[in-house]
């Protein structure tokens, strides 16, 4: 109100104010009008000058692409041939070793040896994979095992779709299960020449897997979360029943962090299926194809890994797993545990070394005579890598989990193996 | 009260309207200057790591899941690792093919393309050299694609991103000319270098490679082919090895004490540096006064 008032005195008092100062103002007025004037030109040019949109729009990504490279072969899809053989040496002989058991898991005369059976030369495997993306929607692979042998078998042949949307993905057909470290991963990216004891014993060489299907999601969180679940037609060669089309569940939750230049990997897995127990006549020898079925098979599994980069493509990895399997049988429920522990340094591009101690601690069967809970084994390794795609390993097992006639028995073996892996050729994961 | 939810909110990078993820540094350094605070840039590997060994880490995978846009330097520098995470990134936004995934190679000519293929030449490159990055004169046009894909997804703050373009190409070019004529003196020299890898920077410049230290692109170094180094720098008295930061040291040392050629360890990305820190250092490295 105050201001109001001072402000109308000051206007009437200028109204009063000599013809000298009316032509000031007046001189003033102009000067301000000129500057005006520049300012709008001033503004006019800036906006010559600012870019206009058309100018943006015209130049497009399409129009700035270098001439494609694109031919017919692009569209075929990636193959990639891997050959793993070598010569292996043990203290036992061929038959002696293929009639081997592992007490409480693997009877005498069921072993699977798929690698390095024979003392002596074994071309162990010609593996041929295909993949490919199908459509904007689906990516597809199959990877062809032909053994030594000469058997072929479609060790894995799915379809992943590539764009769900919210962090999913779905996979469908044969394939291996993510459950725990290893057992997704194939022969030629296992860290030893052999499978780890423990998932040996409770799932056979082929680990988890087979035909069924896969959900997995990825949290949106900077922390990489994991979850998955999956659903397999029960094999009794991986320890479920298959009785009146039982299937396997399979469930994991994985994550991992950064610690400095370390990285940390952890996981829970989960399975379960029917179990089966093979039924024995009178005088205690087992019925062939003859199953019967109690209650529930449980395995529980936890895998921590810890990898820490080292110079000259060096690292040094510690990795361990753990699995406990719970089966329910008619007298009692069987608790079977073991763990494995490897240490392995990678020293350059060229060589690497690591230990394994693989070792089950528990196991409670109904057969007193089988429920051996010693069973362990131990492993060294040298390799070299002459080039990315090709491998020469070195491997000493010391191995204290099979008895042979019934007797338990220490095998030494060494095998000196190559892994070539020829063509287009895929990343490996962590 | 209301000022400090405000400011609160403000100091949130709510306000990136596009978050990408960059395979190497000098990529997410490219963002930064055309998108400013427009884009959240998380860049994958670092710039003293070997860029076609990145070593995979889940962490990696959170970045890529939660990204909108992928950029890669692609000519299959990432084939060794950035499939496997973004196959389990499981992010549709940024899978090959889709709007998010965005490969600079289809955009660069690039050069030392095999006339034929077989392993035995080593680990090559079908596509070429995929290094690029080391030609300064490639910088603007990456910037160009980067605006205009920034555009084209978010085209909100197109002009923004426009203008900062224009502000970097202006910067840059008085840059090259600054570069270029620091480099005129060393023109038609020769070098050696580990890998090839400095080939785009060196060829820009009229320096000529006379041998690598690698016998062969992947292979480690050997010591006949060692030997063959030596006499080559003594005999056309080659003053230079251009040795990379993941590359063993020790060869390039043992050449140089018996050749009398000197060593500079060059960064092939830009590292925590600007862009304009990365090349000031090169050029002063590679061409001192």
């Amino acid at each position: 109100m105050v201001k109001k008032t001072v402000l109308s005195l000051v206007c009437t008092g200028a109204l009063f104010a000599g013809n000298t100062e009316v032509e000031e103002l007046r001189q003033q007025m102009a000067q301000l009008q000129q500057q005006l004037a520049q300012m709008q030109q001033h503004i006019a040019t800036l906006e010559a000058q600012a870019p206009k949109e058309s100018a943006v729009q015209e130049e497009s990504l399409e129009s700035m692409e270098k001439a494609p490279t694109t031919s017919v072969t692009t569209l075929l899809p990636d193959i990639a041939l891997i050959l793993n053989g070598g010569y292996t040496s043990r203290n036992i002989g061929n038959d002696k070793y293929a009639d081997a058991s592992i007490p409480g898991f693997v009877k005498s005369g069921d072993m699977e040896i798929p690698f390095n059976a024979k003392d002596g030369f074994n071309l162990n495997y010609a593996e041929v994979a295909m993949s490919s993306t199908v459509d904007p929607y689906l990516d597809a692979s199959a990877i062809f095992h032909i053994h030594g042998d000469g058997e072929v078998e479609i060790e894995e042949a799915y379809f992943v779709t590539r764009a769900l949307d919210y962090g999913f993905r779905f996979k469908a057909g044969k394939f291996k299960s993510a459950f725990g470290r290893v057992n997704e991963k194939h022969h030629h990216a296992w860290n030893f020449e052999d499978q780890e004891l423990i998932n040996n014993a409770l799932f056979g060489p082929d680990g988890i897997g087979g035909e069924g299907a896969q959900l997995q999601w990825v949290a949106p969180t900077p922390l990489y979360l994991m979850a998955g679940f999956e659903l397999f037609n029960g094999n009794p060669d991986q320890g479920f029943s298959a009785k009146e089309s039982a299937s396997t569940a399979v469930g994991y939750l994985k994550t991992s962090t950064d610690v400095g230049a370390a990285t940390l990997l952890a996981g829970l897995s989960y399975a379960q299926g029917k179990s089966e127990v093979q039924n024995l006549d009178g005088s205690g020898h087992p019925i062939p194809d003859s199953f019967s079925n109690y209650g529930q098979t449980r395995v529980y599994g936890a895998d921590l890994t810890l990898e820490y980069p080292l110079a000259d493509y060096g690292q040094l990895i510690w990795q361990n797993e753990w699995m406990q399997r719970d089966k329910d049988i008619e007298s009692m429920t069987q608790k079977q545990s073991g763990y494995y522990s490897e240490l392995l340094y990678k020293i350059d591009e060229n060589w690497a070394t690591g230990v394994r101690y693989d070792d089950i601690y528990q196991n409670r069967t109904d057969n007193p005579l089988t429920s051996i809970d010693n069973l362990h084994r131990t492993s060294v390794k040298l390799e070299y890598k002459p080039f990315e795609f090709s491998r020469f390993r070195l491997q000493y097992n010391q191995d204290h989990s099979k008895t042979i006639d019934d007797q338990a028995k220490t095998i030494h073996e060494v095998m000196l193996n190559y892994t070539l892996e020829l063509g287009a050729h895929g990343a490996h994961a962590f | 009260m209301k000022k400090i939810a405000l400011a609160l909110l403000c100091s949130l990078p709510m306000f990136a309207s596009v978050h990408v993820a960059a395979a190497y540094p000098y990529i997410g350094e490219l963002v930064k200057t055309v998108a400013g605070d427009k884009a959240e840039v998380s860049v994958i590997a670092s710039a003293s790591s070997d860029p076609h060994f990145v070593t995979p880490r889940p962490s990696y995978i959170g970045v890529l899941r939660s990204s909108d846009l992928l950029i890669l330097n692609g000519g299959g520098l990432e084939i060794g690792w950035i499939p496997p995470l973004l196959a389990q990134a499981n992010n549709a936004k940024i899978v090959q093919g889709s709007e998010g995934y965005l490969d600079l190679s289809k955009y660069v000519k690039m050069i030392d393309k095999p006339a034929s293929l077989s392993r035995a030449q080593g680990d090559i490159h079908a596509e070429g050299n995929p290094h690029y990055s080391l030609d300064p004169h490639i910088m603007p046009t990456l910037a160009k694609v980067i605006m205009l894909k920034l555009s084209a997804m978010d085209p909100i703050n197109k002009n923004i991103y426009h203008a900062n373009y224009e502000a970097f190409t202006k910067h840059w070019s008085e840059k090259l000319t600054q570069w270029d004529v620091q480099m005129a003196p060393c023109r038609n020299t020769e070098v050696v270098q580990y890998h090839e890898l400095f080939n785009y920077f060196f060829n820009r410049y009229g320096i000529h490679t006379a041998a690598t230290i690698e016998p062969l692109p992947g292979i480690s170094p050997s010591s006949k082919h060692t030997m063959e180094v030596i006499t080559q720098i003594r005999s056309k008295k080659i003053p230079l090895i251009a040795q990379d930061d993941y590359h063993e040291p020790k060869t390039a040392q043992f050449i140089a004490e018996k050749s009398g050629a000197k060593v500079v360890v060059l960064a092939h990305d830009a590292g925590n540096g600007s862009l304009d820190k990365w090349f000031d250092t090169l050029v002063a490295q590679t061409c001192p006064r």
